[in-house]
């Protein structure tokens, strides 16, 4: 299982768009990969569960990945939000 | 073939029937017999929902723009949401149900969920859920939408409803068709402020030969010539034209006051019901905003407008006006205006439950949020805020202490507040009794007289067996407003009537003899209504009103008044 934790910067957090691009990411992967805020465990793949989460910025996120493409698909995640999700 | 009916919005126009059929999915609880093939059907229905949402967001793209198709992103990604799609999937194993139902059940637990949370955007995403269940679920029935309507059509259906105005394209309507409702119906309220052509009181029988054929929509005489002959074409092409002449006569002069022939000033201004409707407004003629519905905000929707939406909203239209007054009505919820995200209980009278301030002063804090955007909103334009329903003086006590509070909130978080005039509707008779007494606590009343006159004589004005009772020439009626008229100019403060009868020509003189202030009413009807004060003077007018007194029945009153016009 690989982890990797960060802070979310977004001015808006985690809303539709952003969000939308999460679950993309964690789409193109075989592994299971759960985004934790919290005791708050949702499903990567999710956009509900991602929206759910109602991440603002300042929130320390974890993301958890468990398959046999889990380091890829913390390295995608990892570049996906040092991009700060494009905005 | 020709229909006769019952004219809600005057015009003429030429167009293809178009028979607009609002399918209710049914979602009712349903065994199914064979789990696989349920599942297998929910697979498909997310399949033609992809494509269905690709092609929207294309169009919505070429139409409107890159950021609004985005919307449409994020319903893709919901409807092959994989915990969305496997909490239906688990609902029809378990419960060996349809599945409709099952999407149904998890639409609204994933709503629910939503709507409860802490923060307006996310609450907001509760109507996206909503409506990718809706599509799944018609999907799933293999129910098509039909809005989609041909241009130049004229609709024909049951009723139109306040929430199908924003799902029909106006600009391609020719007239609207209807069977139910009267001349105060929401669907005549929106026919008139589109400047459509309507009528009412039309049955079209299921599997009638009238659809997709060419007609003529005379809602002069209440009208509806399906087929017509060359003759009738030619007769009609004239008669629009006459029609129009008419209206441009009324329309000179349109943009300046409304004084009558000896120096009388009447104010006209137009009623509101959706920041859209504002280029119409403004090109009416209007001397100001009478009436804006602020309820309209409120519906269509999974949860209640936020604070900025709705300042937003007032900001625009204030500024649009200037210094032209703008009365904003709080929110009317309740009665015949239903909103599915505050659960209100089913009541069997609901037009005497619980219903506009009575809900506001129940959820204050709801109520709160409007407010304060109204103040917020303040140094915009000539901001007047109105209450409806009002019926003892404990709520107008109550409302008004709310305010200052929220003004003392605003002024600490370092906001301006303009100056604002506050007023109350007078819609219920009790009102009419203590006028006075509440005459010392507002700026302004403005009477609504479709309540008014459905309180007062006891008639339900949807009840279509009774609309031979339901006449606003009703003595009792004038009485009562006369009462109010009399009240506001003792005690200093102006009177305006924005009801539908405030746009009755007929009833103008009444209005001036008696000390009405300002006149309310659909754009449509702004430059006709000035027309008709310019013609006038108070000796006249007071004459008329003299005459009118005298009178028994609304017939009487009626058939006086309108021989005059």
């Amino acid at each position: 299982m690989k982890k990797f934790e960060f802070v979310l910067e977004n001015a808006h957090g985690l809303h539709a768009r952003p969000a939308g691009l999460m679950v993309q990411t964690c789409g193109a992967f075989v592994s299971d990969i759960h985004i934790f805020k919290g005791d708050t465990k949702v499903n990567g793949k999710s956009m509900l569960g991602v929206l759910m989460l109602a991440a603002s910025k300042g929130d320390q996120l974890r993301v958890e990945a468990e398959g046999q493409d889990e380091l890829a698909a913390i390295d995608a995640i990892k570049k996906l939000v040092d991009s700060q999700f494009d905005e | 073939m020709n229909f006769q009916g019952i004219s809600t919005s005057k015009g003429i126009a030429f167009g293809t029937v178009f028979l607009l059929k609002k399918i209710k999915p049914d979602v009712s609880f349903k065994l199914c017999d064979d789990v696989e093939l349920a599942l297998e059907s929910l697979v498909d229905a997310v399949g033609k929902s992809k494509i269905q949402l690709d092609q929207l967001k294309e169009k919505t793209r070429e139409k409107i723009g890159e950021s609004e198709s985005r919307i449409f992103d994020a319903h893709r990604l919901i409807v092959e949401d994989p915990e969305f799609i496997k909490a239906i999937e688990d609902v029809i194993k378990q419960e060996q149900v349809a599945p409709a139902y099952a999407i149904d059940k998890v639409r609204k637990q994933f709503e629910a969920l939503f709507l409860a949370m802490d923060n307006d955007y996310m609450r907001e995403r509760a109507a996206d859920i909503n409506d990718v269940g809706n599509r799944l679920i018609k999907n799933v029935l293999g129910i098509e939408d039909q809005m989609n309507i041909p241009d130049r059509a004229i609709i024909v259906c049951e009723d139109l409803e306040p929430s199908d105005t924003a799902a029909l394209d106006s600009d391609m309507i020719a007239g609207i068709v209807t069977e139910k409702g009267g001349e105060t119906s929401h669907s005549a309220i929106i026919a008139k402020s589109l400047s459509i052509p309507a009528i009412t009181k039309i049955k079209v029988e299921d599997g009638c030969e009238i659809v997709g054929k060419k007609a003529i929509i005379d809602a002069i005489t209440g009208l509806l010539i399906v087929e017509p002959t060359e003759d009738e074409l030619a007769i009609y092409v004239k008669k629009k034209e006459d029609f129009e002449r008419s209206q441009d006569v009324f329309k000179s002069g349109m943009y300046e006051a409304a004084v009558s022939k000896d120096g009388h000033v009447m104010e006209i201004a137009a009623n509101i019901a959706s920041v859209d409707l504002l280029n119409g407004v403004l090109s009416s003629g209007a001397d100001g905003v009478g009436l804006f519905r602020t309820e309209f905000l409120y519906m269509n929707r999974c949860a209640a407008p936020s604070l900025e939406e709705q300042f937003e909203a007032y900001k625009k239209v204030l500024t649009a006006f200037g210094d032209k007054p703008v009365v904003i009505r709080t929110f009317d919820i309740g009665g015949d205006k239903k909103i599915d995200y505050l659960n209100l209980d089913h009541e069997d009278n609901p037009f005497l439950g619980y219903r506009a301030i009575r809900i506001s002063l129940d959820r204050v804090s709801m109520f709160k949020v409007q407010i304060k955007a109204l103040l917020k909103a303040s140094p915009f334009g000539n901001l007047k805020i109105m209450f409806p329903m009002i019926s003892c003086i404990d709520e107008i006590k109550a409302v008004k202490s709310i305010i200052s509070e929220v003004e003392h909130e605003l002024k600490l978080e370092g906001n301006d507040i303009g100056s604002y005039e506050i007023g109350m509707m007078v819609e219920i008779p009790s009102v009419v009794v203590q006028a006075d007494k509440f005459a010392k606590y507002v700026d302004f009343f403005s009477i609504g007289t479709n309540d008014l006159l459905q309180y007062t004589i006891a008639v339900d004005r949807m009840n279509e067996k009774l609309t031979h009772l339901y006449s606003w020439y009703h003595p009792s009626l004038l009485e009562m407003i006369k009462m109010v008229a009399e009240s506001g100019r003792r005690n200093g403060i102006w009177v305006g009537i924005c009801g539908e009868a405030a746009s009755d020509p007929a009833l103008l003189p009444f209005y001036m003899a008696v000390g009405i202030h300002e006149l309310s009413m659909s754009p449509n009807k702004v430059s006709e209504v000035k027309h008709a004060v310019r013609q006038m003077t108070m000796e006249k007018a007071k004459a008329i009103s003299e005459e009118v007194g005298a009178f028994e029945t609304s017939d009487e009153i009626k058939q006086y008044l309108r021989a005059l016009v």
